[in-house]
């Protein structure tokens, strides 16, 4: 019972860690602020009712993949309710829906092996949401990648990255020679030329992360990479030429100053926070991430480290190794070839979405807009990334 | 005591927890690859086993004998399976039993002359009960638990 008890001491640190951010936040306020304490307290109700489930009923799979995404999702919680309560309520309940979807799968999910006939069924599909939002899209903050239904608007490439990956997964598990290669390599470039065309570049690099990973995982041949990359520049330097929304972002990553008021202007918000902040942060509701546009999604991160200092935000980065890390783990232990490939791409779609997005806020890459995984607020992004988990939570319970 | 001193407080003990976490993520992982990423197996989990009926013309299976499950056992003639038949209906690779989530589950592998569970032609995977018989070719096994 040695593993478990492993388990449990991280979860105790998970809920101690909950209560005395959330403690903190009720403190500040004059007077006590008891809604805080009771977001703190249903929070860890949720992570411990969901991980005895788990423990309960399918104790082969992997559980940290479970406890490392909590405790994320916790230090998202604490920074939305601080930047913005409303919001943060809304967080909780993707949170519950997530955590639901992602027990709901490695319940109901049967076999995963009989997954991988549906190629065409994938490519289809994954064409269809990448399509989607170029035709009938609209645009928000200078994407056209969203698509509104009455009250609620989605992003349609987030669902397209799931199938996107299993069509990979299914397609490049059969690889023999270099023709297996052809028709994948078309519905990639085809799906980044959608990306660039819907101004999605962030998406578009997180689609280049994933299939070039799942390639060489593939293939095992460093060749096709350095094809790939020979491929991807100039592809990028095409789409500098024509587009002017390409130009703006990398004139304002090579030299954000001069267009502090204008242009570069979150960019440049986002440097300044994370520069005030220091080593250890100005404490819990005493920074002012007011100032950084967007705070709650895409700038999630600038506003962490103000308030909790570069500390955490290089813990945030090594709690997202440590959980790709895991993820990892249940490929190299996976039984076939399908699930390897499948694990191997969701593991990278996190992966690549935590550093172009961490590039980006610090302007160490062209800045792109799109979510922290689990971190920062937002529904779509929320449930993919625990259907992702889900399905490689499944997959590591047949592993041995 | 002001604000501002309380923050420190809570600044420090926050990132203590962080970095706590952290710590004990890396031993767990560092136990994990001494291991060889070999899963440690809970104690307390049901076994199962699976009891001879009938040996067939098997010289190596005794009747009334009996097999433990633990983990997978795969069956078939080839010299690589677990449990070897020396029965031309079965094929090289033709089954397996394996354990997973305190079920134990039946896997036909695609054989050509097929597995009865209960009498029934097995198509993929089944779960297994105590007191189930699976028969291959001419051995037949009880299932124990």
């Amino acid at each position: 019972m040695d593993a478990s008890r492993d388990e449990k001491k991280l979860l105790r640190y998970t809920y101690l860690l909950c209560l005395v951010c959330f403690f903190n936040l009720a403190i500040i306020k004059q007077p006590f602020d008891k809604g805080a304490m009771v977001m703190s307290v249903v929070t860890c109700l949720l992570v411990g009712y969901s991980y005895f489930i788990i423990r309960k009923f399918f104790s082969d799979g992997d559980k940290y993949i479970f406890i490392f995404s909590s405790i994320l999702s916790v230090i998202g919680m604490v920074m939305l309710y601080r930047i913005n309560m409303a919001v943060s309520i809304k967080q909780i309940i993707w949170f519950a829906i997530g955590v639901t979807g992602f027990i709901l799968i490695v319940v109901l999910l049967p076999d995963l092996k009989s997954f991988s006939k549906h190629k065409y069924f994938y490519l289809i599909v994954t064409i269809v949401f990448m399509g989607m939002a170029t035709l009938i899209g609209t645009e928000i903050n200078g994407s056209k990648n969203w698509i509104v239904i009455g009250n609620y608007n989605f992003q349609p490439s987030e669902f397209g990255k799931l199938f996107f990956v299993a069509y990979l997964a299914s397609e490049l598990k059969d690889y023999k020679n270099f023709k297996d290669l052809i028709r994948p390599a078309l519905i990639v470039m085809l799906c980044l030329g959608f990306m660039v065309l819907q101004k999605d570049l962030g998406s578009a690099l997180i689609f280049f992360g994933i299939s070039i990973t799942m390639l060489y995982i593939a293939t095992s041949k460093f060749r096709y990479v350095a094809i790939c990359i020979g491929l991807f520049a100039a592809g990028a330097t095409i789409s500098y030429k024509l587009f002017d929304h390409v130009k703006i972002r990398v004139l304002i990553w090579s030299n954000p100053w001069p267009y502090a008021n204008g242009k570069s202007y979150q960019v440049v918000q986002s440097m300044f926070s994370i520069a005030s902040g220091g080593l250890t942060g100005s404490g819990l509701g005493l920074g002012h991430p007011e100032y950084v546009p967007v705070n709650t999604t895409d700038f999630i991160f600038a506003a962490l480290c103000e308030e909790l200092g570069i500390l955490i935000g290089f813990g945030i980065i090594i709690l997202y190794f440590l959980l790709f890390y895991r993820c990892m783990r249940a490929a190299v232990y996976g039984e076939d070839e399908f699930s390897r490939l499948l694990v191997v791409g969701y593991s990278a779609m996190i992966a690549a979405q935590v550093l172009v997005i961490v590039g980006g806020v610090m302007n160490a890459i062209p800045l792109t807009g799109i979510t922290l995984p689990l971190v920062s607020y937002g529904g779509s992004s929320m449930l993919i990334t625990f259907f992702s988990l889900g399905i490689i939570q499944k997959i590591s319970e047949e592993g041995r | 005591m002001d604000l501002s001193k309380l923050s420190l407080i809570f600044k420090i003990v926050i990132i203590g927890i962080i970095y706590m976490i952290i710590f004990l993520a890396l031993r767990i992982m560092y136990k994990d690859m001494k291991n060889g990423g070999k899963r440690p197996r809970n104690s307390n989990r049901k076994s199962f086993g699976l009891e001879i009926v009938s040996a067939g013309n098997n010289s190596n299976l005794r009747t009334g004998g009996v097999i433990p499950v633990r983990g997978e056992i795969s069956i078939g003639r080839k010299n690589d399976n677990l449990l070897i038949l020396d029965d031309p209906y079965a094929s090289g690779y033709h089954a397996r039993v394996y354990i997973k989530n305190n079920d134990c589950i039946l896997e036909d592998l695609g054989s050509t002359n097929g597995t009865l569970l209960n009498g029934e032609n097995v198509k993929g995977r089944q779960y297994l009960s105590a007191g189930d018989e699976i028969r291959i070719g001419s051995t037949s096994f009880k299932v124990i638990g």
